[in-house]
């Protein structure tokens, strides 16, 4: 196998920046739990914020991982992709949960999804590691089609 | 990637159709008077906005008077028109207003305001001035028009004590020296009392009237949000109607858990405090009703915590049940999401007998309902101080078949002759109701 000398620049960035949303989507969650706690609303506010900013930046990342899929052929792991899909779905859900005026725009249903999205979020990058082959430093960019 | 866009869309469309299911909607009727049918409250995923785009009257076009009624242009061209006000001399007040630009406290304020404003004529902003209307011919449309105060903050409210004229801005009661006949205000005039305004100031109209004895002012003052979203703090000394001692200053609440008390006014036989009051939104189609109810003292009526009396709000937490307990059932149902911004008594010989003793009220019609609710004035007729029958349609015609706004009537006044004035925020026109022939 030739050696790939391919920049650094063409490793698939999506699985690198969705750790930005994924700390939105873990906070919201924190959040969430201090309203379900103390039903003050700053809380809730923090809530909604931190899931559409959490969703914007998700959003300008998928199209930076659509352009690098199908534009250079590097894609995130099939674990990553599903993972992701399902944390931005429910996070979408969970927005509009979260719309809601009062106590119901957290407990239950956005507290819940919260949550929920957590495990998914952890589940994928335990799934990640465990798949990803032990490798050398020095032969870290051959792993190029991964992340 | 491509798996990741299935995904999106098979979780899109429960998504759609959820935003597609509310069409079907019971007939808000059995919701006017004084016992109401109450669904179960809904949670919405997305919550219904209808707004009605506007398309304003054209070529004398006029909304539809009642039986018996006839309806003339009193002025038109004026710029978002709330409420009116006469004065004993014949002269009207026109208070060409809108609120403080709201904050942006969460993502929805955002939304919200997009869809809003697209229920709102482009155009001039409103000015926040108080014009004087003269009808000196007395043809019933007015043929001088003076500005009278300029550059308030969001005047709402007013009402004439003796020689003091008061108005209510969204964020204190302001008293002015005034002289029957005059066209401008000259007087700087003083702070009354300050009242709860911005920085939120969600619901910012101030309704005003004074007592028969002239040693009171009752002002309504909303709540500052929906259903506590900007937490209680913010709910200090509103959702109430405030009592004003017209020498002093000093205030208390005559009454509490009226969400958003728009008109407020003495009803003429018994003297009692009567008052239109808008509920709560995002229950369902046909939740909260807004209601047409006399204020008794120390009366608590259920916002935030129920509605209707004893029926919980499952969005407010923490719960307080002896508030629940206290709270008063309203007289009089109006319909949900009719949006009754106006409120007078009808007293005098020019309008037919059948709309003489009771109520009009002036709805600005629904914005988070799917048919439309509201967009007409009503009389509701009184006997004995009390609501005694069904409502009877004053103006209607405020929508066009194909779900346009023409109009959306607004504030209430009666002209000392008896005829009704309603200004039309939207048609920037206040309209005079009187007898046909």
């Amino acid at each position: 196998m030739p050696l790939d000398l391919a920049p650094r620049t063409y490793r698939p960035y999506f699985a690198a920046l969705m750790t930005f949303p994924a700390a939105c989507f873990v906070m919201t969650a924190v959040t969430d739990l201090i309203y379900a706690r103390s039903a003050n609303m700053t809380w809730e506010t923090f809530s909604i914020w931190l899931l559409t900013i959490g969703l914007i930046a998700a959003a300008v990342f998928v199209v930076i991982g659509l352009v690098q899929a199908f534009g250079q052929q590097r894609w995130p792991s099939m674990i990553t992709r599903v993972g992701y899909a399902i944390v931005l779905v429910l996070s979408v859900f969970n927005a509009f949960v979260h719309s809601r005026d009062g106590y119901t725009s957290v407990v239950p249903g956005g507290l819940m999804l919260s949550i929920v999205v957590v495990l998914v979020l952890a589940l994928t990058w335990v799934m990640n590691l465990k798949r990803a082959p032990r490798r050398s430093h020095s032969a870290s960019f051959l792993m190029s089609g991964e992340s | 990637m491509r798996r990741a866009s299935l995904f999106l869309l098979c979780a899109g469309l429960p998504l759609l159709a959820l935003a597609g299911c509310h069409s079907k909607v019971a007939s808000p009727d059995d919701q006017v008077g004084p016992n109401v049918t109450l669904p179960d409250p809904q949670a919405y995923l997305l919550p219904p906005m209808k707004i009605a785009p506007v398309k304003p009257w054209q070529n004398g076009e006029m909304p539809i008077a009642g039986a018996g009624l006839k309806v003339q242009p009193f002025a038109t061209g004026l710029i978002h028109p709330r409420s009116v006000f006469a004065l004993p001399n014949g002269d009207v007040l026109v208070a060409e207003t809108d609120g403080p630009k709201p904050p942006l406290n969460r993502p929805k304020d955002f939304i919200m305001g997009l869809i809003q404003a697209s229920g709102k004529k482009s155009g001039p902003k409103a000015p926040n001035d108080i014009i004087l209307l003269r009808d000196t011919q007395h043809t019933g449309v007015a043929d001088q028009r003076f500005t009278f105060l300029t550059h308030r903050h969001s005047p709402f409210g007013m009402a004439l004590i003796g020689d003091n004229l008061y108005v209510a801005d969204t964020d204190a009661v302001i008293r002015y020296h005034y002289t029957p006949g005059q066209t401008v205000m000259t007087d700087p005039g003083e702070k009354l009392t300050d009242l709860p305004g911005g920085p939120i100031d969600h619901h910012w109209t101030k309704s005003m009237v004074a007592s028969p004895d002239g040693t009171k002012l009752y002002v309504g003052v909303g709540s500052n949000s929906n259903i506590t979203e900007n937490g209680m703090p913010a709910e200090f000394e509103r959702a109430a109607i405030w009592e004003i001692d017209v020498a002093t200053g000093a205030h208390r609440l005559y009454a509490t858990g009226t969400r958003n008390p728009v008109g407020v006014t003495f009803e003429p036989v018994t003297h009692k405090l009567w008052a239109v009051v808008n509920e709560r939104d995002e229950l369902g189609p046909n939740l909260v009703p807004d209601y047409l109810t006399s204020i008794a003292d120390h009366g608590f009526y259920g916002w935030p915590y129920s509605y209707w009396g004893q029926h919980l709000d499952p969005r407010v937490k923490p719960q307080s049940p002896e508030m629940v307990a206290k709270a008063i059932v309203p007289d009089y149902g109006l319909g949900s999401h009719v949006a009754p911004l106006g409120i007078a008594f009808s007293t005098g010989n020019a309008i037919p007998a059948q709309y003489r003793g009771g109520a009009f009220v002036g709805e600005h019609g629904s914005w988070d309902r799917d048919p439309f609710n509201g967009y007409k004035v009503i009389y509701v007729p009184f006997a004995n101080g009390r609501p005694s029958g069904k409502p009877v349609d004053v103006l209607t015609g405020f929508l066009t078949a194909d779900g346009h706004a023409r109009g959306r009537p607004v504030g209430l006044a009666t002209g000392l002759d008896g005829a009704l004035l309603v200004a039309d925020d939207v048609g920037n026109s206040v309209w005079r109701v009187s007898a046909a022939q």
